[in-house]
């Protein structure tokens, strides 16, 4: 069953100061089924946090269509959570607050909330932490919480803006064996932005490669990693290697072709 | 902490320094104990008759006058008189401000249209205001409250259009992404988030407010505590100047620190922002 | 990690920063977009004057208020007052920056004077100006130096206490790589704790400022025979709308350009140049 579905996406706009139309989006397609975790990569500046901006309905494209469960989308809504690089949480809620926040939105009793929210709180790990303000929170608890805000709600797609580029790197392994635990528990869609290519390949199921600007989707890598991953063994499979140097060589295409065009 | 003589194990606490660590930790007498050798310098000063008694006296002197108005029931009539002047001025100020502020940093072209008036009202000193409003209402209390709301309505204004600005999008974006309406992206998002630019707002409204109170009682007074200044002044009676300075510092010092700071440092620290409030480290 | 594109999405509000660079064309479009609030505000005006009839001695009409200012200038007589006025808040200012700057910045930088004075300061700030008035005259009568001496007034407190916190605030760690790399005394005033006392520093000379015209215009009305204040307070008596309404316009403007055309290229130079952020106090 398709969960999204991206039809010919394009995005123009006005560079603010050289007052040039630029493509940042050229025609970009592709399908995400249920259940499945897509990943999104391509060189810098080709825009693929427009995309994610785009399906979440903060931005809005020059042509093409997004449909999430068989509806064009218009504009943001809780069928699309999004996980912000930044967090994005309410410094004036707890953690519970947080947590129950769309919930609330959807006009669920509090006790039934707070039961939800309480059952995915632990199953990010910050069981016990239901009190506390985000900033007393760890950067890799927030981002915990984050996931925890979007999932409450059962979206049909979870967007994730580059959710650990911020994160030290022992504890964005532990971030992201986690989010994959979470999935394998719970299999929700999953569109993934990231610059990581191990990352990426780790946690996804398919992996999107855009072009340089005017950015087309250049190839879909299929990830055909056993489930359950864990890092240690799935990043010593011969497999996952070559997957990985697959995307670095189109990646890497990319880059030169992009500096030469520019040049 | 132990003295010599303890006994292996228990910590024999200097009786004095108890003392001095009740003191310490005592919040009365954190905030005056620092006056204490103000006051002494002051008495000092007033003793040496450095300068004229018409021009100076001490805190003797001024503690006296207070007694005497406060028996005769001058003072607390005039503090009285002030105090719901302020209250009525800053009622009608919160009343008008807060709505108008959310109004104009809701709509883009509401602010686009008054900002640059806001600025420029707020420019005109409230005091400038008063020989106009004196034409309209005469010498009245109506008169006093208007500059009184006037002072206050601007800096609230642009406060809570500051406020409102500064919430990250990223926060709206994910409260509309969780199923929050318009609405109550509103109530939830904005009105909270900009409550610490509010709060400071609210403070630099009421301080001006406070100026321009006695700015209007000296001009346009028949009583409170600015018009006992002016009229000290014009009998000459340094002492119960002195004494409405001090009554008017204290009041709004003891306002500005136990309300108003507070408020403001629990709404900013509590929600952990990333601001800094300028009051006690 | 925001794309530099617009952003279509409602609610979210972007004004350019002062750091980027704006071409002569974005310039003027934003001088339009300043003054055609006013422009319509003085089309309201005129017409509600002429709809409502009111009579001139109630609220002028723009023409006659224009009319006023021309002939207050062709007269000379703004020009008396306005440099009377300039002339005051200039010395005034000048004088509270030669004495509040040092003086905070010692406070700030010697625990032990901060401990004594401080709390001296935070009540004085409650002060400011105005409630000094009725003292101010006592002591210096109803002269030119006591309105000086209130504009000082009002500026000294807020400028030395906030030079005081900037000090306090300089990261320890600039402190302490200046001193291990042999500053003295002088240098460390001139070229630390000055440069990085600055943020709050200008802030505190905006509201000093603030306080300081407001504190001016309320000593001309009460205490002297030239200047701005002094013009409005005449024209009140005699009940010429017309020169009340001019002359309170002129306040406005005046202290919209010191703060447009001195205080904010100040901050931009420095504060926002250096990537500091000022602190809202």
């Amino acid at each position: 069953m398709t969960a999204l579905e991206i039809r010919d996406l394009t995005k123009n706009y006005v560079d603010a100061y050289t007052g040039d139309e630029v493509t940042a989006i050229g025609d970009v397609s592709f399908t995400v089924d249920e259940g499945e975790f897509v990943s999104i990569l391509g060189p810098s500046g080709c825009g693929k946090t427009t995309v994610l901006n785009i399906i979440a309905g903060f931005v809005e494209q020059t042509a093409g269509t997004v449909t999430v469960g068989g509806d064009e989308v218009t504009g943001p809504g809780p069928d699309r959570g999004v996980v912000f690089q930044s967090h994005a949480l309410f410094p004036w809620k707890t953690v519970l607050g947080n947590a129950a926040f769309g919930l609330r939105m959807k006009g669920v009793p509090a006790k039934e909330r707070e039961a939800r929210a309480r059952e995915y709180l632990s199953l990010v790990g910050l069981a016990g932490f239901e009190r506390k303000y985000p900033h007393e929170l760890s950067g890799g608890m927030q981002q915990r919480l984050g996931v925890a805000r979007v999932l409450v709600n059962e979206p049909a797609v979870m967007l994730m803006d580059e959710p650990f580029a911020s994160i030290d790197a022992q504890t964005r392994r532990k971030l992201q064996e986690d989010l994959t635990r979470v999935f394998e528990l719970r299999r929700p869609t999953v569109f993934f932005v990231t610059h990581d290519i191990d990352e990426a390949v780790f946690l996804s199921d398919r992996v999107i490669v855009l072009s340089h600007r005017p950015s087309v989707v250049r190839e879909i890598v299929t990830v055909d990693l056993p489930r359950p991953r864990d890092w240690r063994t799935t990043t010593e499979l011969p497999a996952f290697r070559r997957l990985a140097n697959r995307i670095t060589a189109l990646l890497g295409e990319e880059e030169a072709d992009d500096a030469r065009t520019a040049a | 902490m132990t003295t010599t003589g303890a006994r292996p194990g228990h910590a024999k606490i200097n009786p004095m320094r108890r003392l001095r660590r009740w003191l310490g930790d005592n919040a009365v007498v954190r905030t005056l104990g620092p006056f204490v050798p103000l006051l002494l310098f002051w008495w000092l000063l007033a003793e040496s008759n450095a300068f004229p008694d018409a021009f100076f006296v001490g805190p003797d002197t001024v503690l006296g006058e207070f007694g005497d108005l406060i028996r005769k029931g001058i003072l607390p009539g005039y503090l009285s008189d002030s105090i719901t002047r302020l209250l009525y001025g800053v009622g009608f100020g919160l009343l008008i401000g807060l709505p108008l502020g959310f109004l104009v940093a809701s709509s883009f072209w509401a602010r686009r249209l008054t900002w640059p008036l806001l600025l420029f009202f707020q420019a005109i000193a409230d005091i400038a205001w008063l020989p106009i409003v004196i034409v309209w209402f005469g010498f009245s209390l109506t008169a006093v409250t208007f500059v009184i709301v006037y002072t206050i309505v601007f800096p609230l204004i642009l406060a809570v259009v500051a406020g409102v600005e500064q919430v990250p999008t990223e926060l709206v974006r994910a409260a509309r992404s969780l199923g929050a309406g318009r609405f109550r992206v509103f109530v939830e998002v904005i009105v909270p988030g900009a409550l610490p630019s509010v709060a400071s707002g609210i403070r630099t409204g009421l301080g001006y407010g406070w100026r321009a109170l006695i700015a209007a009682e000296i001009i346009v007074g028949t009583s409170g505590v600015g018009f006992m200044m002016f009229d000290a002044r014009r009998v000459g009676d340094v002492s119960e100047v002195f004494l409405g300075m001090i009554v008017l510092g204290v009041l709004w010092y003891a306002v500005d620190a136990l309300v108003l700071a507070p408020f403001e440092r629990v709404t900013v620290e509590r929600w952990g922002m990333v601001r800094q409030v300028e009051a006690g480290r | 990690m925001t794309l530099a594109h617009a952003r279509t999405d409602a609610g979210a509000r972007r004004r350019t920063s002062s750091g980027a660079r704006r071409g002569p064309r974005s310039r003027l479009v934003s001088a339009f977009w300043f003054t055609l609030p006013f422009v319509l505000l003085l089309a309201v005006w005129a017409v509600a004057v002429e709809v409502t009839g009111t009579p001139m001695r109630i609220f002028p009409q723009v023409t006659d208020v224009a009319a006023a200012l021309r002939e207050m200038t062709v007269s000379g007589d703004l020009a008396r007052h306005l440099g009377a006025s300039l002339r005051r808040v200039a010395v005034g200012a000048a004088i509270a920056v030669v004495t509040a700057l040092p003086f905070g910045i010692a406070l700030g930088a010697s625990p032990k004077l901060a401990a004594f004075f401080a709390p001296l300061l935070r009540f004085s700030v409650a002060l400011a100006g105005i409630a000094w008035i009725p003292i101010a005259t006592l002591w210096l009568g109803y002269t030119d130096s006591a309105v000086i001496f209130i504009v000082w007034n009002a500026m000294f407190f807020a400028l030395a206490y906030n030079a005081m916190l900037g000090v306090q605030r300089i990261p320890i760690e600039l402190l302490r790589a200046a001193r291990s790399m042999g500053t003295g005394r002088v240098r460390m005033f001139w070229e630390v704790l000055l440069p990085g006392a600055l943020p709050s520093v200008v802030t505190g000379l905006r509201i000093g400022l603030g306080y300081g015209w407001r504190g001016l215009v309320a000593a001309e009305i009460i205490a002297s025979s030239a200047g701005l204040g002094y013009a409005l307070f005449l024209a009140q008596k005699s009940f010429d709308t017309d020169v009340v309404i001019a002359a309170m316009a002129i306040i406005g403007v005046l202290w919209l350009l010191m703060d447009r055309l001195i205080l904010a290229p100040l901050e931009r130079r420095t504060v926002e140049r250096w990537g500091m952020k000022t602190v809202a106090t």
